[in-house]
């Protein structure tokens, strides 16, 4: 397994290089000049030049990308042209509140979505499988902003229950935390509902049945159990996309999260935040897919007898050979 | 099947149960109630609004300021006994920064109660002469272009350092180093120091109000040398020493940032610090928190969770009555005197099917009606004014003459004549408009496009997003209408027009905002820049005109509203939140 892991870790180099490389080129291409935006209309092409210069912008591409590259390496994204903060500082600043938001947004979807359904594969083609179906297609529609927007209307402006952004208490997450779950618990029951409606219909769930073990158990304990791979597949998507940031429900709450940070980076024009936040993202996405291939292992004998499985293989040609 | 029918009934049903639950009684709620708050001032600049780099010192109320309506606000705001504890302004920008160096941007907080500058400026490019001394304690002009400045002995910042000619100096240069004072650059030839509290600068040029725009700049934010280079980048940024009356409380990145005020605040003479108003201190502590979104920042308001926030023209409703004139019950809105200039440029240059044919010029300009753009645009009568030539009333400079005669009317019929005259067939023509999608709505452009095709021009749109826009309008192949904003960093008409035609200010090749090469135009810019005289001023507008380089189409600028306990603004093209008046009782949104 460690050595999966320290393989896998090795393989995310490459792939954040190659990110590194596309991010740093399509930065280079797209129209837009970011001193343009910093000095405003009213500066003289001298003093663009001169920012341009200051800023490094001058010099040759492959140079600039060594540099950006060597930077990154000792997490040293650059410094904002626009603010002129610290990108790295800001990431680390950002992270945690992002990380807490997907991270109970994603319960808050699993502790819902796969329940849910559990409950729709059970009752097959049945009135509440049916109603669910209908809600989860109808969350799945909704678009984010939107619904943001009611949440906002009903618990903030009419009920007074809840403030309408920022970031503060517990009581500042709940409405950016349903906003973000509402589309994830949709996602999440209907993948639940197909892999337990294949697993239902395997043989060894009819033996256990056969055998005279509650439904509780059977769902539980023989079903769940082997349907889970697709399920944790889709929970580990949404954790990715959640950690990349929600930019529309970060926007509409105000809240300070990455995803409203590389958006402003977009807009500016300003290259160090974009190149820092999409490595970042990259980085993230890699590892949560990383820890779901663990977490595969641990759910699945199967998959973690083949991650052993070469190593005793390999052994045992050694053997055979000798 | 009839089951599933009656669940998707149900589940519409509630859908819209729920929606209308919501979206019931917004309006109504909300603030009115829960004010009681104070409002500090705050924010300062809305996020579509425009920003001529000049920092605080754009627009500015003149000498012809009685053409604005009365009810616009030049400058307001007063010192109060007592102080509020708190108040809370919604800002549009996550960029929050309070640094010395950050740019003036919607994110970049309370930069005139944290950092001093040499003078204050009342309003809006008033001229040094209505200038309040702040740190300087006087100046006296040696020359044309050279000013002696002394400062005070006795300035020290929030952290004890002790302010001499040599941070003002470097501060200066510094903020133009790093990108964030092009005017310095341009308006400042050197700076010497005399002693530790004399310094001589010398101008580059005579151009009117240039002294003042520099020593009063909101980006000319005087900290100490020895503190800033000394600090690391995190407490330059979250923890800065500062040299105004307030001081940074806490600091949550992207988010908020709490202004404290100073107890050890340098100027103790109360009679020295009347009419600054940074200086005031009728605040405790003003935080700012970022509202990115403009229609969440009116929902703020509403429920009460923010004392003032700036809002856009089309959320106006929400809080003032137009048609009497008066604000609704439970607000007070602040309408600032319109202070940018909102245009349509044509590219005058040989790229352009426009720039070669000054009769297509005429017939775009009359083929276009201002007051249905300013409308479209969310802006009335109310928080805006049409303009009678490429400038703003509110400028030095501005001649009242035009406001008598027509300028660029309304009229399709002379439109249709021009277009014939200028050898084009109704329908045969195509121009390229180009617009920021940031800046105007698409009910901007359709009114642009429909008034075009009524003549029988056709348009090809443009709309990008700002960063695309800034560098689209710089490319003289990209377009032959342009509808973008601008405003004088000096307050005066004349800086307008150097800002927007000198070729010194541009790219070389470029020749101006919209590439438009005339040694005529040169020599009136180098005429007025010299002598402003009114006979100059007209004689440069005329020049415009008989060209068509250029249709000057209504004046706008940022609308703030406060909760109503707030009794004045404390504004000076700036709100700020120190200055505001606060009702006795007054109970702040963060309370």
């Amino acid at each position: 397994m460690l050595r999966f892991i320290g393989r896998r870790l090795l393989q995310m180099i490459p792939i954040l290089l190659v990110v590194a490389v596309i991010i740093f080129t399509l930065m280079e291409l797209v129209p837009g000049d970011p001193v343009r935006i910093m000095l405003g209309d009213f500066a003289t092409e001298a003093q663009v030049e001169e920012e341009r210069e200051r800023l490094g912008l001058n010099r040759p591409f492959l140079e600039r990308f060594w540099e950006f590259i060597k930077g990154a390496v000792q997490l040293d994204f650059g410094v904002s042209y626009i603010t002129k903060t610290s990108v790295s500082d800001e990431l680390i600043e950002r992270f945690p509140r992002t990380l807490k938001l997907a991270l109970l947004s994603i319960c808050v979807s699993a502790l819902f979505g796969i329940p849910i359904g559990i409950l729709c594969a059970i009752k097959a083609n049945k009135l509440p499988d049916r109603i669910a179906l209908v809600l989860t297609l109808l969350c799945n529609s909704m678009p984010s902003f939107w619904l943001a927007l009611l949440l906002v209307l009903l618990f903030s402006v009419n009920l007074n229950w809840l403030p309408s952004g920022g970031i503060g208490g517990a009581q500042y997450y709940v409405l950016p935390v349903i906003s973000s779950s509402i589309g994830s618990i949709a996602g999440i029951a209907r993948q639940t509902r197909a892999s337990m409606l294949e697993v239902i219909r395997a043989d060894y769930v009819t033996t256990a049945k056969s055998k005279g073990l509650s439904q509780k158990a059977v769902i539980l304990k023989h079903a769940l159990g082997n349907a889970l791979i697709p399920i944790i597949t889709v929970i580990g998507g949404q954790f990715s996309f959640l950690m990349g940031g929600t930019t529309i429900v970060e926007s509409v709450y105000s809240f300070p999260g990455l995803g409203l940070y590389i958006i402003s980076g977009i807009n500016n024009r300003d290259y160090p935040i974009v190149r820092g936040g999409v490595l970042y993202i990259a980085f993230t996405f890699s590892f949560i897919m990383l820890l779901i291939d663990i977490i595969y292992a641990f759910v699945d004998p199967r998959i973690r007898s083949q991650y052993s499985g070469k190593k005793k293989k390999k052994s045992k040609e050694a053997e055979a050979a000798a | 099947m009839k089951n599933l029918k009656k669940i998707f009934i149900l589940l519409l049903s509630l859908a819209m149960v729920f929606s209308l639950a919501a979206c019931s009684g917004g309006s109504d709620e909300g603030g009115a109630d829960d004010n009681g708050g104070t409002p500090d001032s705050g924010t300062s600049d809305d996020g579509n609004t425009p920003d001529d780099g000049s920092g605080e010192n754009e627009g500015t109320s003149g000498a012809d300021s009685h053409l604005v309506s009365t009810e616009f606000v030049t400058q307001s705001g007063a010192n109060q006994d007592g102080q509020v504890d708190n108040v809370v302004i919604a800002m549009s920008s996550t960029s929050v920064n309070v640094g010395p160096f950050a740019p003036n941007s919607p994110g970049s907080v309370g930069k005139s109660a944290l950092y001093g500058k040499l003078f204050f400026q009342p309003y809006s490019g008033a001229p040094i002469e209505e200038c309040i001394p702040w740190l300087a304690s006087g100046y006296e002009q040696i020359d044309e272009v050279t000013y002696r400045v002394t400062l005070y002995d006795y300035i020290t910042d929030s952290k004890g350092n002790q302010i001499t000619a040599d941070d003002v100096i470097w501060s200066g240069q510094t903020s133009l180093e790093i990108g964030q004072f092009v005017d310095y650059g341009a308006g400042v030839e050197s700076v010497e120091k005399e002693d530790d509290y004399t310094l001589v600068f010398h101008m580059t040029n005579t151009a009117p109000n240039l002294f003042a725009s520099i020593v009063c700049n909101g980006n000319f934010c005087i900290v100490d040398q020895e503190w800033y280079e000394g600090a690391s980048d995190e407490e330059r940024s979250t923890d800065p020493a500062t040299t105004s009356s307030y001081t940074v409380a806490e600091f949550v990145s992207g988010s908020r940032a709490v202004l404290e005020a100073r107890d050890d605040y340098w100027q103790t003479d109360d009679a020295l610090n009347e009419g600054i108003l940074p200086a005031y201190q009728n605040v405790k502590t003003v935080t700012y928190t970022a509202i990115t979104e403009a229609s969440m920042r009116v929902i703020a308001l509403q429920n009460g969770e923010v004392d003032i926030s700036p809002i856009s023209s089309t959320d106006l409703g929400n809080f003032y009555d137009t048609a009497t004139g008066e604000n609704l019950d439970g607000w007070t809105v602040l309408r600032p005197a319109p202070t940018y200039v909102q245009a349509i440029f044509p590219n005058m240059s040989d790229q352009s099917i426009v720039g070669q044919n000054l009769d297509l010029r005429k017939a775009i300009f009359h083929a276009l009606d201002a007051e249905a753009i300013m409308m479209a645009a969310g802006e009335s009568t109310a928080t805006s004014i049409l303009l009678n030539a490429f400038g703003n009333p509110l400028y030095q400079g501005y001649q009242t003459v035009w406001d008598e005669g027509d300028y660029w009317e309304y009229d399709p019929a002379l439109a249709s004549e021009y277009l014939a005259s200028a050898g084009f067939e109704p329908g045969e023509v195509t121009v390229r408009l180009l617009t920021s999608s940031g800046l105007y709505s698409d009910s901007v452009r359709s009114v642009i496009i429909s008034q075009l095709n009524a003549v029988g021009i056709n348009v090809e749109n443009i709309s990008v997003e700002q960063a695309l826009f800034s560098t689209y309008k710089n490319d003289k192949t990209v377009w032959d209408l342009m509808m973008d904003l601008k405003g004088s960093a000096t307050g005066h008409i004349a800086n307008l027009y150097s800002y927007n035609f000198d070729a010194a200010n541009y790219a070389e090749g470029q020749d101006g905002v919209n590439f438009w090469n005339d040694q005529g135009v040169y020599d009136l810019i180098d005429k007025v820049n010299d002598d402003p005289s009114d006979a100059n001023i007209q004689e440069f507008e005329q020049y415009l005109r008989d060209n068509a380089a250029i249709m000057g189409l209504y004046g706008n600028s940022v609308i703030n509203v406060a909760q109503d306990g707030v009794t004045e603004f404390g504004y000076n093209g700036m709100l700020e939140p120190a200055a505001c008046v606060y009702a006795d009782d007054y109970v702040s949104a963060g309370d």
